[in-house]
């Protein structure tokens, strides 16, 4: 359906909340409090203190500066704006990130009539939580919170569920839970819990479940700057990074599209793709450009290692035939330079708020460069997205 | 008709593969160790006919072929050879003599590489060891590795020297003390090197990023900053060549759920996504280790302006395909933009302009995507057929690919030789010219339509009624038989 300026309608497939305390304080049921918030809590206190307790400890924030790099950006600002902020200087964050009639008026200016509402610090910090329980009841809270945020324009605003996978059982409770509910979204971030990625065996009946509830299964990184080794990659790059002096954090840079491609890698050599035919897979926040490479890396070494001999050793024959989508950023040339490939899988999205946003209109200038066809622009910004949610 | 059964290929332009390998010999340790130093280098690394041994405890993948199942994936991949045909070779239960034939001696005996180069389609050649960029960064002895070193490039010098215009070495570089690292670059530069090899990772505690005066180096000015001055006053070029990450001397720790030491490498997660090290099925960490090892190292140089340091060092990027670039270095820009305020090193070249001014990107043959987008990759870009390594390919190959992908003739052979050539100022010489038609192999040997019925089957597993294969429960014994190496 087009809008009201003749053009399609846009479908950000990554946009963020900045989850207020609100989410701890006033969703948490009240017999899960206290074990919460020794398990994860988050508050900024009257004074601006942040506190970030994870698994009885504190934990490092992803603040670093004055400048909330997760939650900086506003319509108009561009990269060389955020540059120039003052890093001293304590800056509010955007209000839309956790105000959902703010967050409206913010995507009427940026062109964007639906956007998928991925978390911010359930993406960071709550896959590290060790007590299965505490993550439980955090995971209802956070999607009782997110579900009503985005009941201020239900069409517009499409809530992404966070799943308890510190235990499959919980996990599969929670999305029935929030299936039944009306979420047609979960989120899965390709990280280690206590050794376990997301495609080990005992994961299968979540697979399974999601298939079966349609929901479709977002695979979302997050930096993990603040997080331990062994668990993302986002922590080996801080810490080798700092004989760099380079004063910021620098895992943003190249650990998401890492644990992304890890994950479409391990799902190739264990064959969810061919089990779950039907499954909607989507990769957000990684960029799209290295999708190509790892499935042509996994052909490879499928083709190389004779062990595994019940998978499709053409992964990318097997992805693209699938229902699978990839978020591209608005600067991703190599998305726009080879439509045939990703002319059924891109969409693209925002990555809003955080301080490296992109917009329609840089996309399209980028999609504009290399002659793409408008038809396939329309895909690229909102009808890629559109069929696989369901939006 | 080519060895694919395609039309045979021709080429005007000479070729210069800048990723090739030897399978480090025995030769290296019994010849080119010097006397004094045998002792101390049995306590660092050593490799003789029975194994290989690191910092005189732990046995590891010397790259011998008693170290594999099978064949010896460092020397399979030659002429008109596929990932189909070794598919079905190690599914065919090889026997020593067939084991020997599928060998590509080149990998060790200069003679037969040009043999092999000129079915290859290659002309000219950098010579990378192998199994040594595995496991000589976890050598300890500073002494012992500067020996080995030395050793090392003593004999791929003779080595290239039975063909000094085909043949060029690459030099290894040992990092475990810095002050010998810059004796052995002079030493290098006196010989004639054209490249000195580093591997980004994080082996004893290294990472080889530390240029700033500090504690982490042992001696606060011990560090990389005298290496990447002395290359640039040699002018000789870094080479950060990657590798499957592997920590050797890891042992028990890696069976933790959340293993109990530092991780070396970014690709040392990889493999943890399957269940290999418990025993159950793999996800090979060859697929990516290569590309996050690189990643790593050239985010965080770019983004902190490090190069600005070294206007003068040119660095090449060997092993870690180039597929990635288009995506990650706009994104690098912008966050460099992000950042002005917050970068301590206060610069504005942005990540791109420091690339394009000083670093060159190896890729394969079958990177579809760079070759359509060549334009960015024109002056950057370097082929390398990885050979013998089980993954390599043929100059050939990546004629095909690139005219397939319209890339026009004259960057076809800037792609192909001449920015690896002006990089390293070789002149280039064509040795060859046309595509042989078809080996002739011996009746056992996987082809025809027999392989591609076969490959048709293994291929689409599910599609033929396999829905499951599970290696860790077949009977060990007849794997034992299936898999002795030879």
């Amino acid at each position: 359906m087009p809008a009201a300026n003749g053009r399609a309608r846009v479908v950000d497939v990554d946009s963020h909340v900045f989850e207020p305390t609100d989410v701890w304080e006033q969703y948490l049921d009240r017999d899960h409090r206290l074990v919460a918030r020794s398990a994860f809590w988050h508050e900024v206190d009257p004074l601006g203190l942040e506190v970030t307790l994870l698994n009885g400890r504190p934990a490092r924030s992803l603040r670093r500066s004055g400048v909330n790099r997760q939650a900086c950006w506003r319509p108009g600002m561009t990269p060389e704006d955020v540059g120039a902020l003052d890093p001293d200087v304590a800056h509010p964050i955007t209000p839309g990130a956790h105000d959902p009639q703010a967050r409206l008026a913010d995507m009427d200016a940026m062109g964007v009539e639906t956007a998928l509402l991925f978390p911010t610090l359930f993406a960071e910090h709550f896959p590290l939580v060790e007590n299965a329980d505490a993550a439980a009841a955090l995971a209802r809270a956070y999607n009782d919170w997110l579900w009503d945020f985005s009941r201020a324009d239900p069409r517009r605003l499409v809530p992404v569920a966070v799943l308890p996978l510190q235990h499959p059982s919980f996990a599969v409770r929670e999305l029935d839970r929030v299936a039944a509910r009306g979420f047609r979204a979960a989120f899965v971030r390709p990280s280690f819990f206590q050794g376990r990625f997301p495609n080990h065996p005992a994961y299968d009946p979540l697979w399974e479940r999601l298939q079966t509830l349609d929901v479709a299964a977002c695979v979302h990184p997050s930096p993990g700057s603040t997080n331990p080794e062994w668990s993302c990659e986002g922590a080996f790059l801080e810490r080798v990074a700092k004989n760099l002096r380079i004063g910021h954090d620098v895992a943003e840079a190249a650990a998401p599209f890492m644990d992304a491609s890890i994950f479409l890698t391990a799902i190739a050599f264990y064959g969810h793709m061919e089990r779950y035919p039907k499954l909607k897979l989507a990769l957000v926040h990684a960029g799209a450009a290295w999708v190509p490479l790892a499935l042509e890396k996994a052909e490879t070494y499928l083709w190389l290692f004779s062990g595994i001999r019940d998978v499709s050793l053409e992964p990318e024959r097997v992805f693209f035939h699938r229902p699978s989508l990839v978020g591209f950023d608005s600067w991703e040339a190599p998305v726009a330079r080879m439509p045939d490939v990703y002319e059924d899988v891109a969409a693209w999205g925002s990555r809003y708020p955080q301080h490296d946003t992109g917009t329609v209109e840089e996309a399209r200038a980028t999609l504009a460069r290399w002659a793409v066809p408008e038809a396939t622009v329309e895909k690229y910004l909102g009808g890629n997205a559109a069929r696989l949610f369901g939006v | 008709m080519s060895g694919n059964g395609e039309a045979r290929v021709t080429k005007s332009f000479p070729v210069f593969d800048c990723d090739a390998h030897v399978n480090d010999p025995n030769e290296i340790w019994s010849r080119y160790v010097e006397p004094r130093y045998r002792d101390l280098v049995k306590q660092t690394y050593w490799k003789d006919e029975h194994q290989a041994i690191l910092n005189g405890r732990t046995p590891v993948i010397g790259g011998g072929a008693g170290d594999f199942p099978g064949y010896n994936p460092i020397c399979i991949a030659g002429p008109q050879m596929s990932k189909k045909i070794l598919r079905k070779l190690q599914q065919i239960g090889l026997t020593a003599e067939q084991r020997r034939y599928v060998e590509h001696a080149g990998a060790y005996d200069p003679k037969a590489r040009l043999r092999e180069m000129d079915l290859m389609g290659i002309d000219q050649v950098m010579i990378i060891p192998t199994m040594l960029v595995a496991n000589f960064p976890f050598a300890e002895n500073a002494d012992g590795a500067y020996a080995l070193a030395r050793a090392y490039n003593d004999w791929v010098t003779d080595y290239c020297a039975a063909a000094p215009d085909r043949l060029f070495p690459a030099g290894w570089l040992p990092l475990q003390n810095v002050r010998y690292t810059v004796e052995e670059l002079d030493r290098l530069r006196s010989m004639g090197f054209r490249v000195a090899l580093l591997r980004p990772i994080d082996a004893r505690g290294r990472y080889p990023n530390y240029v700033f005066p500090s504690m982490v180096s042992g001696a606060p000015t011990n560090t990389m900053d005298k290496v990447f001055r002395k290359l640039e006053e040699t002018g000789i070029v870094l080479g950060m060549h990657t590798f499957p990450a592997h920590n050797p001397e890891a042992g028990a720790a890696i069976r933790h759920a959340v293993p109990p030491i530092p991780m070396t490498s970014p690709g040392d997660l990889i493999a943890r996504a399957g269940e290999m090290h418990l025993g159950g099925r793999m996800v090979d960490v060859q697929t990516l280790s290569f590309v996050f090892e690189a990643v790593a190292w050239l985010a965080q140089v770019l983004l902190s302006g490090m190069l600005d340091l070294y206007p003068n060092l040119r660095m090449a990027i060997f092993e870690s395909n180039a597929s990635w670039l288009p995506q990650l270095l706009p994104y690098w820009d912008r966050l460099f933009k992000l950042y002005a305020n917050e970068r301590v090193m206060k610069t504005d070249r942005l990540p791109s302009e420091a690339f394009a001014a000083q670093c060159f990107i190896a890729f394969e043959s079958d990177e579809t995507p760079v070759f359509r987008q060549w334009d960015r990759f024109e002056d950057v870009g370097l082929w390398s057929s990885d050979a013998y390594h089980h993954d390599g390919a043929d100059s050939w190959s990546a004629i095909r690919e690139m005219r397939r992908c319209g890339v026009p003739e004259p960057v076809q052979a800037k792609l192909l030789g001449g920015n690896a050539r002006r990089m390293y100022g070789i002149e280039g010489k064509v040795f060859v010219r046309e595509e042989p038609p078809p080996l002739e192999r011996p009746a056992w040997f996987p082809g025809g339509e027999e392989l591609e019925q076969w490959a048709a089957v293994e291929a689409d597993p599910r599609a033929h009624g396999i829905t499951g294969f599970d290696l860790a429960k077949l009977d060990p014994r007849i794997l034992m038989q299936a898999l002795r190496p030879y």
